[in-house]
C-alpha cells in the first residue's frame, strides 16, 4: 500500500467562511496531518478551487463513494452538501428527478460536485411526450443536460457505472455531448470575458479587498509560488481562461461498481494451475495492450510482477487493464474525443481550439474497479465512527482501528486509487504534479515524471510563455456555473432540423462568426447546444413520420381508384376502409395512428367538398343523382323547393278520365307524388255526381266517392271501357257490393285500410290521379278512394 | 456469470488458452472468427462452433443442417441482450443442461473468468443448438458490446463487416445496425424471443425491440418462403399489394437479470410490468392480441383494461456465492428454474402454415437476405446518420 500524499494543513489565520462544516472537518484533518506544510501554499488553495464531479445513475453510488473519498459523512445522510438550484419554473420539473449538490473542502481546495438521477427505477410517465419516442427517452435527455453541465464546469470527472461492461451507448452520448459543448462555446467565451480585465489588470482598489480576505504575508507567498511552478500537463490548457466554468476539459476516471467479492472468493479457492494460466494471460494481455497503447509500455512490468504474489488481485488487475485498453481504444477511434497523448502546440490565444475534446484521459489510470459491498459499507462505517467519536471524544486510534478491521485490502486499495487520482489531478492543476510524484516513487509516478519532464522541456522551448492558468475561486465558479446550468435547463431546443445539421456543423469552427453570433443573440448557443442533445432523441418517431408522409399519397390514390365523379356514403366508406388498410400495411411505427387519422380526414374532405352524392331514394327505389343539397322538409304546393331530389327517371301521369297526360319526374315522397297539374280536369265532368253523394247518407262516411266519366254506350263487356288513357289490363269493371246496414263503422275502416294498401302496393297512374281529384273536390276527407261506377 | 464448475473446465479447456494469445493479439485489428473456429474445432470437438453467421455477415446453413429433420413439431427460441447478462446461461437451462453434473461442458459456452478478465465477449454471430425435445435454441453475440465494436473497427474507424451491401459505414453505426439486424432476424424466424437486460435501469433493450417492431416490414414468414408470395413480398413498398394477414412477429419475453436486493421487491415488479405495458402500447406486441378488432378506437378502449398476460416479464436476482438468509426474495437458482418452466410451457404463436425443421433453416437464410437488403432498415440507417450520434 502506497503512502498517502500529504496535503497542506490549515492555517490559523484562515478566515472561516462556513463555520458548521469546517468545525466538523477540522478535528479529523488536524489529527491526520500533525505537521504543518510550508506557508506559501496556503492562500493558493483557498483562492482557487479544483472541481471534482461525480456522475452516477444511482444516488447512493455517488454519495457513498464521495463520502469515502472525502473521509467524512458529507453527502446523503450527512446533509452537509449544498444543493445547486436554478430558480426557474422550467427547471423545476428537471430537479424533481435529479439532484446536483456540492461540498467545498476548504483545507484541500477541492469542490466536490455530485450529479445523480433520483428517479424511481420503474416509475414512468403516462404517455410519450412530443418529440420523443417514450417518456424514458425524455428522462435520458434530461440526464444528458446534466452531464453537459458536468463536463463543462468540472476539472475532474468520476464516471460511475454499474456492472463491469463498457456499453456502446456511452460513446454515442459522448459524441452528442461533444457537439453540444462545442455549440455552447460562444456564450461561455462571451461571459468569461467579463471578469478577465479585473484579473489581468489588478487595480489599486482590488488590492485592499484581497487583503481583507487574506493576510498580507500569505498574499506575497502566493505570488512567489505561482511564479515558481510553470508546468502544466493538461492538453488544451494553453488558453488563459480554460479552467473557468464552461471551458473545462475534465480528466475522466471510469469507476465500475460490480460484485467482485464472489469472484475473488472463487479464484482464491482455485488450483495452482490457475495462477500459471493467469500469468500466461497477463503476458498475452501485455502484448495486446502494448500494440494499442505505446505509451503504456512501462506498465507491463508491473502487470507481470503482481500476479505472482496474489491470484485474487490478478483477476481484478486483468479486468481493469482490459477495460482500460478497451476504453482507450474506443475513445481514440472516435476522433472527436481526445486521447491520452499530451501535445503542446504552443500558446493558443483568442479562445479554445476548434476541436476541443469533451474530456481527456490520464496516462496512468482510466479505470477503477470498485466492489459494491465495500462501497456500501461506508454508511454503517461512518455511523460507527460517529458513535465512537462521540463516546471517546474523537480519539484517532479508534477510527483507524475500525477502518482497518472492516475493509478488505483489495477494496481498500481501489478506494485509495480513487483518492490518489483525485488528489493527483488536483496537484497537477495547481502546478505541483512533478514535485509530489517524484517523492512517491511509484511506477505510475515514474511515468508522470517522464511526461512532466517532457512538458517542462516543451515549456522551456516555447520561451517560457506557457504559464499555469489560474483556478477560479468559489464565488466566481458558483455564479458562472449557475448561469450555465440555468442556460442549459431553460433553453428551447429545435433550432436544428435534419437539413440544417450539415450546414450548422462548419459554423462553430469559424471563431469570428461564432463570436459575433454569440454576442448578438446571447441565448442562441444554449438553444443550439440543447438541440444537439435532442438530435438523437425521438428517432423512431421521426423515422415513422417521414415514412408515413411518403405513404400518404399512395394511400390516397387507392381511395380515388375506380371511383365515379359522385358517389354515396356507402361507396365512400368502402374505399376509405380499403385505403386505410393499404396504408397500415405500408407503414409502421408510433406515427401510424396520427397519420391514419389524417388520411381519413383528407379522404372525407375530398368526398364532402365535391363528390358527395345525395342519399335519398325515390318511391320507385331509385337513388337521387344530385350531390348533397338542401331540401325543405315542408313542401308547399305553391312554390317549388330550391333543389328537389331527382333520380333521372320520368313517369307518365294521367288524369282521372285518362285524356290528359304528361311526364312527371320520379317522386321521392307522397306529397310530391300527389302534386299534379290536373286540378282543372274534374270540372268538366257532370255535376250529377255531387247530388248522388248527398242523397246517400251512409255512403258519405266511407273514404270513397263516385265519379261519372261517361255513358253506358262507352263500355262493352268484351272490350272494356272504350276510352283512351286507360291501361289495357285496367279497362274492365269489377263487382263491388255495398252493404247498407253494416258499412257504417266496421266496413268503413276496413275498406279504407285495404284501399290504402293497394295504393302503396301497386301505385298506378289512374289511381294517383283519382286520389288527387277527390282531394280537390272534398277537402274535408282525410283519405279518399274512387272507383269507376257504371251509371 | 461465474462458471459453476471451474476446476474440470479449466483442465479440459487448457488447449483453448493457447489460442487466447492470437485472439487477444487481434484486438483492434478486426475479427478473427475464422481463425478461431478451426482451432476450437480441432481441440474441443464437443463444443464445435455451428455459427450461422460468418465473418462477412453471411448466413450459412451447412454446419447446422445435418442436425435437423423433417419434423414439423418444433419450437424456436432465440435470445438477445447486452454482454454479461446471462443469455447463454438461460439457454443452457432451456436445453436441459444440468449445471451440477461434473465434467460436462455446457452446450453454450459461458463467459469464463479469463474471458471476463479480458472484457471480451464469448458468443459470436448466431450459435444454434437443438435438443431432444426438438427445441431449436439460438444464442447470439451481445448487442451494445464494446469488445464487439473494438473487434470490427478498422484503424480509420470504419467497419470491417459490410452490414449494408456496398456501403462503408463507421464502426459505431455498423455496430448499431448489426444489433438491429440480429433482432429483426430473430423476431422473424423464432417462436419466442428472450430479451434480456441487466438491472432495472437499462431500457436500451426495450428501445431496441420498439425499433425492431418499427423496422420489421416486408419480411416474410418462415413458412411462406416456398410459395409464390416470396416474389411479391420481397418488395415491401408495393402500393397495390394488400396483404391478407398481419406480418409474423415472435413473442417477446422480457427478462431482467442481476437485480440487486433493494430492487427485488413486489411493488417494483408491478411498476416494471406497468411501465412495460405503457412502453409497448403503440407496438404490435400489444395490438396483435386484439387482432379481431379492426377499429382503432375500440382497441384503445381495450388497451386501458389490458392485463399482465399480454407481455411476459420475468426478474432474476443477482447470483451470490453466499446466500443471504435475510433476503426476502427467492434465490437465483429458483428464479432461473421457474423461468425455464414458464418458457417451455408457453403457447407460442405458430407460423402461417406447417414447415419442417430443414425447411425452416433454408427459409431463414432467405429471410436473412431480406433483412440485409431491407429498404426500411436502409432508410433507418440514413436517419441514424443524420442524427449526429454517429460519425459520418
Amino acid at each position: 500500500m502506497e503512502p498517502r500524499n500529504p496535503s497542506p494543513s490549515p492555517s490559523p489565520v484562515r478566515v472561516l467562511i462556513r463555520p458548521p462544516s469546517s468545525s466538523s472537518s477540522s478535528p479529523s484533518s488536524s489529527s491526520d496531518h500533525p505537521s504543518p506544510a510550508p506557508a506559501p501554499s496556503l492562500p493558493r488553495s483557498s483562492d482557487g478551487v479544483v472541481v471534482v464531479g461525480f456522475i452516477a445513475r444511482r444516488h447512493d453510488d455517488s454519495a457513498q463513494l464521495l463520502n469515502r473519498v472525502i473521509d467524512s459523512n458529507v453527502f446523503a445522510s450527512g446533509n452537509l452538501d449544498t444543493p445547486l438550484l436554478v430558480d426557474d419554473e422550467e427547471a423545476r420539473e428537471w430537479f424533481e428527478r435529479r439532484r446536483i449538490s456540492y461540498f467545498h473542502d476548504h483545507d484541500k481546495g477541492i469542490l466536490f460536485l455530485q450529479f445523480s438521477s433520483t428517479r424511481c427505477p420503474v416509475n414512468h410517465a403516462a404517455a410519450a411526450p412530443s418529440g420523443f419516442d417514450s417518456a424514458v427517452e425524455e428522462h435520458e435527455f434530461g440526464d444528458l443536460q446534466g452531464m453537459l453541465f458536468m463536463f463543462s464546469v468540472c476539472h475532474v470527472i468520476i464516471y460511475i457505472q454499474e456492472g463491469s461492461h463498457f456499453g456502446t451507448g456511452i460513446l454515442r452520448n459522448f459524441r452528442v455531448l461533444q457537439a453540444a459543448k462545442h455549440a455552447m462555446a460562444p456564450f461561455v467565451r462571451y461571459q468569461t470575458m467579463g471578469p478577465l480585465p479585473s484579473r489581468s489588470h489588478p487595480s489599486p482598489s482590488s488590492q485592499p479587498v484581497s487583503s481583507v480576505n487574506n493576510s498580507s504575508p500569505g498574499r506575497g507567498g502566493g505570488n512567489l509560488g505561482r511564479n515558481m511552478s510553470a508546468i502544466s500537463l493538461m492538453s488544451g490548457l494553453g488558453s488563459y481562461a480554460s479552467l473557468f466554468p464552461g471551458q473545462c476539459i475534465p480528466v475522466t476516471l471510469f469507476v465500475f461498481i460490480d460484485d467482485f467479492s464472489s469472484l475473488s472468493n472463487s479464484s482464491a479457492n482455485g488450483e495452482e494451475s490457475l495462477d500459471g494460466s493467469s500469468l500466461n494471460q497477463s503476458s498475452s494481455l501485455s502484448s495486446a495492450a502494448k500494440e494499442n497503447l505505446p505509451a503504456k509500455g512501462s506498465g507491463s512490468v508491473v502487470v507481470l510482477a503482481r500476479p505472482a504474489s496474489r491470484s485474487e488481485g490478478g483477476f481484478r488487475k486483468k479486468l481493469q487493464l482490459s477495460l482500460e485498453a478497451q476504453i482507450r481504444f474506443l475513445v481514440k477511434k472516435c476522433r472527436t474525443l481526445s486521447g491520452s497523448e499530451i501535445t503542446h502546440s504552443g500558446v493558443r490565444t483568442g479562445g479554445t481550439s476548434t476541436s476541443a475534446p469533451l474530456f481527456s484521459l490520464d496516462a496512468s489510470r482510466t479505470v477503477v474497479l470498485l466492489d459494491r459491498s465495500s462501497n456500501q459499507r461506508g454508511v454503517s462505517l461512518e455511523f460507527a465512527s460517529g458513535l465512537i467519536d462521540d463516546v471517546l471524544n474523537g480519539k484517532a486510534t479508534s477510527d483507524s482501528l475500525l477502518l482497518e478491521s472492516h475493509s478488505q485490502s483489495a477494496s481498500k486499495e481501489d478506494l485509495i486509487s480513487v483518492k490518489e487520482f483525485v488528489y493527483r489531478q488536483s496537484d497537477i492543476l495547481r502546478g505541483r504534479g512533478g514535485l509530489i510524484n517524484t517523492s512517491s516513487g511509484s511506477a505510475a509516478g515514474a511515468g508522470m515524471v517522464a511526461v512532466a519532464a517532457a512538458a517542462a522541456a516543451a515549456s522551456a522551448a516555447s520561451g517560457k510563455t506557457f504559464t499555469t492558468p489560474d483556478l477560479p475561486n468559489l464565488e466566481v465558479w458558483s455564479s458562472s456555473s449557475r448561469h450555465i446550468l440555468s442556460g442549459v435547463l431553460c433553453a428551447k431546443g429545435g433550432c436544428l432540423d435534419e437539413f440544417e445539421i450539415i450546414k450548422r456543423k462548419p459554423r462553430p469552427r469559424n471563431t469570428v462568426s461564432s463570436t459575433v453570433e454569440g454576442s448578438s443573440k446571447s441565448t442562441n448557443p444554449f438553444d443550439v447546444a440543447v438541440s444537439w442533445l435532442q438530435s438523437g432523441r425521438g428517432l423512431n418517431t421521426k423515422f415513422s413520420t417521414l415514412w408515413c408522409q411518403r405513404a400518404i399519397p399512395a394511400a390516397k390514390e387507392i381511395y380515388l381508384k375506380d371511383l365515379p365523379a359522385c358517389y354515396p356514403t356507402s361507396q365512400h366508406e368502402a374505399h376509405l376502409d380499403k385505403a386505410l388498410h393499404a396504408f397500415r400495411s405500408m407503414v409502421k411505427g408510433p406515427a401510424v395512428e396520427l397519420f391514419a387519422k389524417k388520411l381519413e380526414e383528407e379522404c372525407t374532405s375530398i368526398w364532402k367538398s365535391e363528390r358527395q352524392l345525395c342519399d335519398a331514394v325515390s318511391l320507385t327505389g331509385k337513388p337521387c343523382m344530385h350531390q348533397r343539397h338542401d331540401v325543405e322538409t315542408s313542401n308547399s304546393d305553391l312554390g317549388a323547393p330550391p333543389m328537389p331530389h331527382s333520380s333521372g327517371y320520368s313517369f307518365l301521369h294521367a288524369c282521372a278520365c285518362g285524356r290528359s297526360q304528361q311526364l312527371c319526374p320520379d317522386p321521392f315522397d307522397f306529397e310530391s307524388s300527389d302534386a299534379s297539374c290536373f286540378s282543372d280536369c274534374d270540372k268538366l265532368l257532370p255535376a250529377v255526381k255531387l247530388t248522388e253523394i248527398e242523397v246517400a247518407g251512409p255512403v258519405q262516411s266511407s273514404a270513397w266517392s263516385l265519379l261519372r266519366i261517361g255513358g253506358s254506350k262507352y263500355y262493352e263487356s268484351s272490350k272494356g271501357l272504350l276510352q283512351s288513357g286507360f291501361c289495357a289490363t285496367e279497362k274492365f269493371l269489377l263487382k263491388w257490393t255495398i252493404y247498407l246496414e253494416k258499412k257504417k263503422i266496421p266496413n268503413g275502416s276496413t275498406e279504407g285500410i285495404v284501399k290504402q294498401g293497394s295504393v302503396i302496393r301497386a301505385p298506378k297512374v289512374e289511381y294517383i290521379a283519382d286520389a288527387k281529384k277527390t282531394d280537390v273536390r272534398q277537402a274535408h276527407h282525410a283519405s279518399q278512394w274512387k272507383t269507376k261506377e257504371h251509371l | 456469470m461465474a462458471g459453476s464448475e471451474p476446476s474440470p473446465k479449466i483442465l479440459l479447456a487448457k488447449p483453448g488458452l493457447v489460442t487466447g494469445g492470437p485472439v487477444a493479439g487481434k484486438f483492434g485489428r478486426g475479427g478473427g472468427g475464422d481463425d478461431d473456429s478451426p482451432q476450437l474445432r480441432s481441440r474441443l470437438p464437443s463444443v464445435a462452433s455451428l455459427n450461422l453467421l460468418s465473418d462477412s455477415w453471411d448466413f450459412h446453413i451447412d454446419r447446422f443442417l445435418p442436425f435437423l429433420t423433417e419434423n414439423t413439431d418444433f419450437t424456436v427460441i432465440g435470445v438477445i441482450g447486452p454482454p454479461g447478462v446471462g443469455k447463454s446461461t438461460i439457454m443452457n437451462e432451456l436445453y436441459g443442461f444440468d449445471s451440477s453434473s461434473p465434467g460436462m461442458l455446457p452446450p453454450f459456452a459461458i463467459q469464463s473468468e479469463e474471458t471476463r478478465a479480458m472484457a471480451r465477449h464469448c458468443s459470436t454471430g448466431i450459435e444454434p443448438r437443438i435438443s431432444t425435445e426438438r427445441i431449436i435454441l439460438l444464442d447470439t453475440q451481445p448487442v451494445f458490446s464494446a469488445s464487439v465494436l473494438a473487434e470490427m473497427m478498422r484503424p480509420d474507424g470504419s467497419s470491417t463487416i459490410s452490414v449494408l451491401s456496398g456501403e462503408t459505414l463507421s464502426a459505431e453505426l455498423a455496430h448499431e445496425l448489426i444489433g438491429i439486424q440480429l433482432a429483426v432476424l430473430l423476431a422473424s424466424i423464432c417462436h419466442i424471443l428472450l430479451v434480456v437486460s441487466e438491472g432495472v435501469h437499462d431500457d436500451s433493450l426495450w428501445h431496441l425491440m420498439l425499433t425492431v417492431d418499427l423496422l420489421k416490414h416486408g419480411i416474410s414468414d418462415p413458412s411462406l418462403m416456398t410459395s409464390s408470395l416470396s416474389q411479391s413480398s420481397s418488395s415491401g413498398l408495393e402500393k397495390d399489394k394488400l396483404p391478407e394477414h398481419e406480418e409474423y412477429m415472435a413473442t417477446p419475453v422480457f427478462v431482467h437479470t442481476k437485480l440487486q436486493d433493494q430492487d427485488f421487491t413486489p411493488s417494483n415488479f408491478v411498476q416494471l410490468r406497468k411501465a412495460l405495458m405503457q412502453y409497448f402500447r403503440p407496438s404490435s406486441f400489444v395490438r396483435e392480441q386484439n387482432k379481431p378488432e379492426e377499429h382503432v378506437s375500440s382497441s384503445l378502449v381495450r388497451g386501458s383494461q389490458m392485463d399482465s398476460n399480454l407481455i411476459k416479464f420475468y426478474a432474476i436476482p443477482l447470483k451470490k456465492k453466499d446466500e443471504n438468509p435475510s433476503a426476502q426474495h427467492e434465490s437465483y437458482v429458483s428464479a432461473l428454474w421457474k423461468l425455464r418452466d414458464q418458457i417451455l410451457s408457453m403457447k407460442s404463436p405458430s407460423f402461417t402454415r406447417p414447415v419442417s425443421e430443414r425447411e425452416w433453416l433454408k427459409n431463414s437464410a432467405k429471410i436473412w437476405e431480406q433483412v440485409k437488403n431491407s429498404a426500411t432498415i436502409l432508410e433507418y440507417c440514413r436517419t441514424l446518420q443524420h442524427s449526429g450520434m454517429y460519425r459520418r
